[in-house]
């Protein structure tokens, strides 16, 4: 399956909403998607994750990737992420990093 | 990558077959996806043999059995991996955590060098609710 990204500056955060599989063949968009942002200045990046049924090691790493590259102080948030990936997410050690929501109003 | 999608797609189809969709359907489907993807960028070009069987005995699962013709490759799978969940974001390393995610995900792995061939076999159990 394909992954959709559709990339909008928000006020105090930018948002990232993805639709479709993150595995080994879509990752590198998304880590285009990335490298596109000013992750060094950024204070929030939300990422809305309700459209992705898939997530592998290749979109772990543009996360962890993102989070090297944010500000200490600022905040990586998946909102909407499945119980499936937030298990993947939470085995790996990568709740550190990010922040899980089930929506935006969450936060 | 051209027949990436058909392989994952066929994992996918035949672990929603045998267990209806629950979280035992997306942990084969991704031990196989960082699978296929380790035999990918350590034998491009490799030709890559798919097929599954369900088993009954001793208890009922799906076998996923997995072979590539590329250089012998041992990924040393029966060794566990560890990943440091403490350790702080900026110092994690970038990789490391394919290998991690298919040793956890199934309930028995094994790899073999058989006929020219990496012959790497996943089980996963029926869940038991």
């Amino acid at each position: 399956m394909d992954l959709t990204i559709e990339s909008i500056s928000k006020d105090g955060y930018h948002l990232l909403s993805l639709s479709g599989d993150v595995d080994t063949k879509t990752a590198p968009s998304l880590l285009d998607a990335l490298t596109a942002l000013e992750l060094a200045a950024l204070a929030e990046l939300r990422i809305e994750m309700d459209q992705v049924g898939f997530l592998s090691s290749a979109g772990l790493r543009a996360l962890v990737f993102a989070k090297q590259k944010m500000p200490h102080t600022a905040r990586l948030v998946l909102v909407g992420t499945s119980a499936d990936i937030a298990d993947v997410i939470t085995k790996t050690g990568l709740t550190q990093a990010v922040t899980l929501v089930a929506t935006h109003d969450d936060l | 990558m051209d027949h990436w999608d058909q392989f994952n797609g066929f994992v996918e189809q035949q672990a929603d077959l045998a267990f209806g969709g629950c979280k035992a359907s997306y942990q084969l489907r991704l031990a196989c996806e960082e699978l296929f993807s380790n035999i990918i960028r350590h034998a491009p070009g490799a030709h890559i043999w798919l097929a599954t069987y369900r088993c009954l005995d001793p208890a009922p699962g799906l076998l996923v059995q997995i072979e590539d013709n590329g250089p012998h490759f041992d990924p040393q799978l029966d060794v566990p991996r560890h990943i440091d969940t403490e350790q702080p974001i900026d110092e994690r390393p970038i990789g490391g955590l394919g290998l991690f995610l298919v040793q956890n995900s199934v309930d028995q792995l094994d790899y073999a060098w058989i006929d020219e061939r990496n012959r790497y076999r996943l089980l996963v159990h029926q869940p038991q609710d």
